[in-house]
């Protein structure tokens, strides 16, 4: 990250030599973030860094709870979603890096 | 704040560069719990552990609590809300520049050639 003026920046390397590589493919792109918690997040990802804290812009979050019908005992699945502007993800809550899912892939 | 080298690592070479920079401005900080804290952040160390000023607190139940000074444990947080008009990779850079210019460089005729 700091690296001196003086040396010789290295080209950065664009070959995938390990998984975190994979996530730099996705560099300034959208991605889909699986959370903990039922949580996901869908936005653009700017940064992030070996444990996986994320740096995302336009961002919406999604939180998918289950309530269970007294009478029915059905499963009713509810969706609370909003999204924030710019937003540091810690990463101890993520579970998996990812392309937006495309309907139909 | 800790500054302990394992700290200095962690202030240089992680996402805590960003939030180091991003000191003095406002934010939004989601706990763990489900908890909301708003104010001005104030100090953030290597390990993201974050001391706040003038903070609002909103508990899950919705009850508000104001301090006037608040430390959040790094492993507490699940996310910290920035100004929105802020350009990641620029402030990482700004700041970046702006520690260079304090730290004294070294000389350059000390500096060992690359082989």
């Amino acid at each position: 990250m700091a690296d001196d003026e003086d040396q010789q920046q290295a080209p950065a390397s664009q070959t995938v030599e390990e998984p975190l590589d994979l996530i730099r493919l996705s560099l300034d792109e959208r991605v889909y973030v699986k959370m903990r918690n039922e949580r996901e997040l869908r936005g653009r990802l700017h940064a992030y860094d070996q444990h996986l804290n994320m740096v995302l812009g336009e961002v919406e979050e999604t939180v998918t709870a289950v309530e269970i019908d007294e009478e029915t005992y059905e499963e009713i699945y509810k969706q609370t979603k909003r999204t924030i502007p710019m937003l540091f993800v810690r990463g101890d809550g993520v579970i998996l890096v990812s392309p937006p899912l495309r309907a139909g892939a | 704040m800790a500054a302990s080298s394992r700290e200095k690592f962690y202030a240089n070479n992680t996402l805590a560069v960003l939030l180091i920079a991003m000191e003095n401005n406002n934010v939004r900080v989601e706990t763990k719990n489900e908890s909301l804290i708003k104010g001005r952040l104030i100090n953030c160390d290597g390990f993201g552990n974050l001391n706040l000023i003038n903070a609002t607190i909103i508990n899950v139940r919705g009850t508000k609590i104001k301090v006037d000074e608040i430390y959040i444990k790094a492993s507490s947080v699940r996310y910290v809300q920035l100004p929105s008009k802020i350009n990641p990779i620029e402030e990482i850079e700004k700041h970046i520049s702006r520690s260079k210019q304090r730290k004294p460089q070294m000389p350059a005729k000390y500096k060992k050639e690359k082989t």
